[in-house]
């Protein structure tokens, strides 16, 4: 467990924030006492914390004085505290773009990430890939090809995330790694096998930076390595508890969840002539199953990304898979279904239906994020096909009285495109009461709205009849529409 | 017409925020380059925390961005992101961090306690997001990752007075239970 500062800190920070009265050059000064020995891991730690308060909160550290304290936190590293060596990759990090020189710590991060203490592995990764760059991607390269095809989750998500951000500035280096991936894939040795699963993940860098590359992988004799690998990263997802033994043996422990999401952001480049080993691989996946919702919301992207390009029919195990996830068990994944079928150029107003029933179940969910979620959606479907919400209008209509006025906002948006003329006069009643609550500079300007009447031949707006009526209505839309597209610019 | 597809990214999360009872900042950080300078960023804190600090509302759309936050006594927290983006990811990853500093702060989610850990906030935010692509999203895995020991220096190896500092606080913490 975390621990307090002790009684010395207590009585030097003082106040309800430890933190309130921090003086830039004061801290920076403490941050001398790295240079002592022995070296006291809590203070250490606790004047590092310090140094990254004070950045947090926007404070301004010139050149010289980072590059100075950077340089007297690197005599940390001869501590072995944990707690400190990961305050001290944290602070790499953060100092990474305001010292100089912060590339001597890459053979303290080099030795960590290849070191036995696993704690230490994964953040050491991200630290190393923070401070490098293309010139010294070189020189790392292998630790880095070493820590993807890692057993422990930790380092080879923290590797494969990392190679992501490199590969802005390191087109070249992650080519070569594809190279070297489909080497290991085309092997058939069962060590290796593991790491097929991570070659989707390094094969899907290269074809984030440089798409054009995949088509020198068609028709490739190794070829069906794509869906060898696709396998065997579900398999991998189930995680085999002793792979030395060659046998695939099902979870006992946590499955890859989040790794296997970020190899699935490869397939979304796979261009038009391997549209079909995408849609093997969507079938296989679909068989094995995903673990994680968050694989499981790539996935659809992609597919619906190919499903936009191939402009084509809805007959597609594509569409068929999209289609499938709206009964996925996570809400995250029906959502990312309900919301790619919609989105989908060219649906009739069948095709939408299965979606538009999901996001309608979603309004009257007690999570607001769902209902907000499913409102957004159900009004970008009305825009296009307003007969198809149709139905959900009296689930939209309980959302107008909604607290969360996000929410409230776009049901009456939506409601204004797919309501009749009933749904419309009751609308109008439960507007004028949102009305009170909203601020003044969207009040209607016009005669003061009058209670219902009872009175037969008159509408809901009385003395104004079916004109009053109108104006009313139209200036109530312009009114609310100008705030829904407030709300919704981006 | 349909807005096309964004394209399909692990890029998700813009910025994480921890703000106090006062919308001052206590924990920021940005992910890209939405709001580039640490004024432009203050104001947009100030900006949300009106909008969101007197309602119970988990979601908003502000300054067209989606943010997603929760509150606990004095600190609140927001996971921003793009108005494209899944909203339940967004709120994955708040979960993830609050349920994560829960367990950290032994349910003890406020102001005072979270000061006294910055060590523990840092490092689960890092365990979390790296570089605005979900990490982790299983507050146990976080908590495991964070898991912060500092007394596993043997006995030997530790001066009088460390030794005799560590039992103090052994005793203080197991009085504070």
């Amino acid at each position: 467990m975390l621990k307090k500062f002790d009684k010395k800190d207590e009585e030097s920070g003082g106040g309800s924030n430890p933190f309130q009265h921090l003086e830039k050059s004061a801290v920076l000064q403490e941050a001398r006492v790295f240079n002592e020995t022995p070296i006291n891991p809590r203070k250490c730690a606790h004047i590092l914390t310090k140094i990254l308060y004070l950045i947090n909160q926007g404070e301004h550290l010139g050149t010289t004085e980072a590059t100075e304290a950077f340089f007297a936190m690197t005599k940390l590293f001869q501590s072995n505290d944990p707690t400190l060596r990961r305050m001290c990759y944290l602070t790499i990090k953060e100092m990474s773009c305001i010292a100089e020189d912060v590339i001597i710590v890459t053979s303290s991060l080099t030795k960590d990430m290849t070191g036995k203490e696993d704690s230490y592995r994964g953040p050491a990764v991200r630290a190393l890939c923070q401070i490098t760059d293309s010139t010294m991607l070189q020189a790392i390269e292998r630790y880095m090809k070493q820590a993807i095809v890692d057993k422990v989750p930790s380092v080879s998500s923290s590797a494969l995330v990392s190679s992501l951000h490199l590969l802005k500035c390191s087109f070249d280096v992650v080519k070569r790694w594809v190279n070297e991936a489909q080497e290991a894939a085309s092997s058939d040795n069962i060590m290796v096998q593991v790491s097929r699963a991570v070659i989707l993940k390094v094969l899907r860098l290269v074809a984030l930076s440089w798409p054009d590359s995949m088509d020198s992988y068609h028709g490739d004799p190794g070829g069906p390595w794509l869906e060898q690998a696709f396998i065997v990263s579900s398999w991998t997802s189930c995680g085999p508890s002793n792979p030395s033994q060659g046998q695939r043996s099902f979870p006992r422990r946590r499955p890859l969840s989040v790794t296997l999401y970020h190899a699935l952001g490869l397939l979304y480049h796979v261009r038009k002539n391997d549209r079909l080993a995408v849609s093997k691989m969507i079938s296989k996946f679909t068989r094995h199953g995903l673990k994680s919702p968050f694989a499981y919301c790539m996935m659809i992207r992609v597919a619906s990304r190919q499903l936009e390009e191939e402009d084509g029919s809805r007959d597609s195990p594509l569409f068929d898979f999209i289609e499938s996830c709206l009964r996925n068990k996570h809400e995250m994944v029906v959502y990312e279904a309900a919301s790619a079928i919609v989105n989908l150029p060219g649906c009739s107003a069948k095709e939408l239906a299965p979606a538009v029933s999901v996001l309608q179940l979603f309004c009257s969910s007690p999570k607001a994020a769902l209902r907000y979620a499913a409102v957004r959606t159900l009004n970008k479907v009305a825009m296009k096909h307003p007969s198809a919400v149709t139905a959900c209008n009296l689930d939209l209509e309980n959302l107008v009285t909604d607290s969360n006025r996000s929410i409230a906002t776009l049901a009456i948006t939506t409601l204004l495109k797919t309501g009749s003329e009933g749904s419309i006069d009751r609308l109008m009643k439960q507007i004028s009461s949102f009305m009170s609550e909203i601020s003044d500079e969207f009040k209607v300007h016009s005669p003061r709205l009058p209670r219902p009447r009872s009175e037969p031949g008159r509408g809901f707006w009385g003395a104004g009849g079916a004109e009053g009526w109108q104006r009313c209505t139209r200036h109530c839309v312009r009114l609310l529409s100008s705030e829904a597209r407030s709300l919704q610019a981006s | 017409m349909f807005i096309s597809l964004q394209e399909p990214s692990l890029y998700t999360v813009k910025a994480i925020l921890i703000l106090d009872n006062d919308g001052d900042r206590l924990f920021a950080k940005y992910y890209d380059d939405t709001y580039p300078s640490v004024k432009e960023q203050k104001a947009f804190e100030k900006n949300i925390f009106n909008k969101t600090h007197r309602t119970d509302s988990e979601i908003a759309l502000l300054e067209g961005l989606t943010v997603v936050y929760k509150s606990s006594i004095d600190l609140y927290f927001y996971v921003i992101g793009s108005s494209y983006e899944n909203e339940l990811m967004l709120m994955a990853v708040l979960n993830c961090l609050f349920d994560s500093l829960s367990q950290m702060l032994r349910k003890n989610v406020e102001k005072r306690a979270l000061l006294e850990n910055m060590e523990g906030l840092f490092l689960a935010v890092d365990e979390i997001v790296d570089g605005g692509v979900i990490l982790e999203s299983d507050p146990q895995q976080v908590v495991h990752r964070v898991a912060l020991r500092g007394e596993d220096v043997p006995l030997t190896e530790q001066t009088v007075s460390q030794v005799l500092q560590s039992a103090k606080e052994q005793i203080k913490w197991s009085l504070l239970r």
